[in-house]
């Protein structure tokens, strides 16, 4: 590679970001409909062209990688209160991506709507990280998503889907309340 | 035997010559014991699954002398004598008593898997590693950082030797809670955008690769059923010598992955591993041991 | 080719490094296989057995312990 390419690579770096960013204050998010107490004490990608309603308390982590939230043009995007995004979490909106109340995304998170339809996501969902939800899936409420899922297939309420493709198993197959996926 | 070359098989470890062929052994620091991972000869390396014991490394084993190779039938040259268990529990300790026997040669070899930098951006970067790595505990010479690394937490965090991490394009993480311990052992290589997070101890053995965008993580955050809010308890992870996580693969708390075992792009697993296994899909299934 | 119920058994004792189970105890319940680990088990049900595992069959009474795998290979037609 030429020197110019990993000069390229080389960032801005982090403290320096850091800093920049806490001068700044939250995030704008330009083109949404913002609720109270919402923000992004970060670097997060935010391109709506189309419509985007984000409730109270939404909350966008740092990490290695910034959130993205792209509408395309007549897209829209609806997020619920109390929600926290973790970093990384990418979601794209073709036409429509509806997410309910107090839903938790895991790092890396990958959500996009498409031809299959719109993406419905219920209240109190756990979406683990690396997971990644394909167009036209409803998850139920108080569903998990395990880490790496791909779902393919509407996850009904109160259930687990895990595995390339998703496999739902019922909250019961997934050990003692105090153990996890 | 220079061991530096081309080729996707060349472990991390220490090198022993003997008259007809090269031994590799680790040091496992979390069995404080030599483990023998495999021979080289003619030009290629062959791991040594056979040699690895299902519960435990090589020890014990007695295999037959170097000699001619129509002694037993079988072509591969072996070396005889019992391998030592190290009481010492320190690396320096003896090294496995039949190569020593043997008259073997030390010599060093790092696998060489990360593309090189410009040599300016590379004498860069080895000014600003110390710096990148100021949180961490402890780390052996030779540590490389190109690129951007993330360590945070105030956990303890150690390297070892000639770990390398490359963190051009996404950073690495290395997230060690107050009280947890993040142990990593020599010749360890990180791809860039994987992220290790221990809350109680995650252990990564000697020459372990860890892929782009994988996650190893020793605590799940959320319990599944109950209070989303209320942190479960920890399960240390650890993976011994060796070991190659895939890209984007995720190994969750309470996996315990033996040496030699290679993870496929997208695996999750959260268990046991039998040493030497190749694991894809998900869930995982076993491919055909690598030998 | 030996019975399902041995070759379920080494399957388990294989894959998740167990030895001492009985047929009737729950994997889930004594933390001998954990919920990846059920996924597993049912990959290898199909790929082995050929059954196909329906969604709605993956419940504790079909996949729990080895009784009850059997009882569900049983139901399967699978002898």
């Amino acid at each position: 590679m030429k020197l110019l390419d990993h000069l390229r690579a080389f960032e801005t770096p982090r403290p320096v970001r850091q800093a920049l960013v806490r001068l700044i204050g939250l995030t704008a998010f330009p083109n949404c409909t913002v609720g109270r107490g919402s923000g992004a004490w970060t670097r997060i990608v935010v391109d709506v062209k189309g419509r985007a309603t984000i409730g109270d308390h939404v909350l966008f982590f740092s990490g290695l990688a910034p959130c993205e939230l792209k509408v395309a043009p007549g897209g829209a995007l609806s997020i619920g209160h109390d929600c926290t995004f973790n970093y990384g979490v990418s979601v794209e909106v073709r036409r429509e991506v509806r997410i309910g109340d107090r839903c938790m995304f895991g790092s890396f998170v990958r959500i996009a709507d498409g031809e299959r339809g719109p993406v419905v996501l219920g209240d109190d969902v756990w979406v683990a990280h690396g997971a990644v939800i394909e167009p036209g899936v409803t998850v139920g409420d108080g569903a998990v998503v395990s880490a790496g899922a791909v779902v393919t297939a509407d996850v009904p309420p109160r259930t687990m889907a895990m595995g390339n493709p998703a496999r739902v198993v019922p909250l019961s197959l997934a050990g003692e309340p105090a153990e996890r996926p | 035997m220079c061991c530096a070359g081309r080729g996707p098989g060349v472990p991390f470890g220490s090198l022993f010559e003997t008259p007809h062929v090269s031994h590799f052994v680790v040091w496992t620091p979390h069995r404080k014991q030599w483990m023998h991972l495999g021979v080289f000869e003619d030009g290629r390396f062959r791991r040594e699954t056979e040699g690895v014991s299902q519960r435990g490394p090589w020890h014990g084993t007695r295999v037959e002398r170097p000699g001619a190779a129509g002694d037993t039938g079988d072509p591969r040259p072996r070396v005889g004598g019992l391998v030592a268990t190290s009481t010492a529990g320190s690396r320096d300790a003896p090294k496995p008593a039949h190569l020593a026997e043997a008259g073997a040669v030390e010599s060093r070899c790092v696998r060489p898997r990360i593309a090189p930098s410009h040599p300016f951006v590379s004498r860069l970067d080895a000014l600003t590693t110390r710096l990148k790595l100021w949180r961490v505990a402890q780390m052996g010479p030779g540590v490389r950082v190109l690129g951007d690394v993330y360590v945070h937490g105030g956990g303890r965090i150690t390297l070892g030797r000639d770990v390398t991490i490359d963190g051009r394009g996404v950073p690495v993480e290395l997230h060690a809670e107050p009280g947890a311990e993040l142990v990593i052992g020599d010749g360890v290589t990180f791809e860039p955008g994987a992220s290790v997070e221990a809350q109680t101890r995650v252990d990564i053995g000697p020459g372990c690769h860890l892929g782009r965008l994988s996650k190893v993580l020793d605590n799940h955050f959320h319990p599944v059923r109950g209070d989303r809010l209320q942190r479960p308890t920890s399960k240390p992870v650890v993976l011994e010598a060796h070991v190659s996580v895939g890209a984007r693969a995720i190994v969750l708390p309470g996996a315990f992955l033996e040496a030699n075992v290679t993870l496929g792009p997208g695996v999750v697993i959260s268990r046991r591993v039998k040493a030497g296994l190749h694991l894809v899909g998900s869930p995982p299934r076993v491919e055909r041991p690598t030998a | 080719m030996s019975a399902p119920r041995e070759r379920l058994r080494s399957f388990i004792v294989d894959t998740f490094f167990v030895e001492d189970f009985q047929d009737s105890d729950s994997f889930l319940k004594t933390r001998l296989i954990d919920s990846t680990g059920m996924m597993e088990l049912v990959a290898f049900l199909e790929s082995d057995f050929g059954v196909k595992v329906a969604d709605k069959e993956l419940v504790p009474e079909n996949l729990d312990s080895i009784d009850n795998l059997v009882r569900f290979l049983k139901s399967k037609g699978v002898q």
